[in-house]
């Protein structure tokens, strides 16, 4: 396997690890709704890599814009309910 | 060095660079700050998926490049509405 190919997948994948930590233990709701967005880019582009463009093209549509948008709007009403 | 390892190459830049940007959507101080940064790494990750089509040859990938163009612009109209609302 190609060295550099290696180390893009191993970058990719520790990154996408610490992402998904970092939005499960933000205690701010708009700032774990931020990092969930940065991580369904990641992972769109984790299907990418994968070569399941289908599947990357979901991700970056469903999982990264509308439940983004949808979540950024349900975290701004928490935080006013407060 | 053959072509496919320079385009890999750069990608592997582009995506240090999306990891270290990753920083400041962790540490940034208010929540503009944060979603800047985030927008920022849809940017690189267009790149990034455009350096890659060639690399694994899966030319469908720039159908998911324009869809995360798309995307960028539904989270700003998302954050800029709740500014918008708070300020009122």
């Amino acid at each position: 396997m190609n060295p550099l190919l290696l180390g893009f997948d191993i970058l990719l994948s520790t990154t996408l690890l610490g992402l998904a930590l970092a939005a499960l233990t933000s205690r701010e709701p708009r700032r774990g709704v931020i990092l969930f967005i940065a991580f369904g880019l990641l992972l769109a582009l984790v299907w990418a890599r994968l070569r399941a463009p289908d599947l990357a093209l979901a991700e970056a549509a469903i999982g990264a814009g509308l439940a983004g948008a949808l979540m950024l709007s349900a975290a701004r009403r928490a935080v006013r309910r407060r | 060095m053959s072509l496919s390892d320079i385009h890999l190459a750069v990608a592997l830049l582009l995506l240090s660079t999306m990891s270290i940007g990753l920083i400041r959507v962790a540490i940034g101080p208010t929540p503009s700050d944060r979603l800047m940064a985030a927008q920022l790494l849809g940017t690189s990750g267009i790149g990034l998926l455009l350096v890659l089509i060639p690399v694994i040859r899966v030319p469908a990938l720039i159908d998911v490049a324009l869809v995360f163009s798309l995307l960028a612009a539904v989270a700003i109209v998302a954050f800029t509405r709740r500014r918008e609302q708070e300020d009122a």
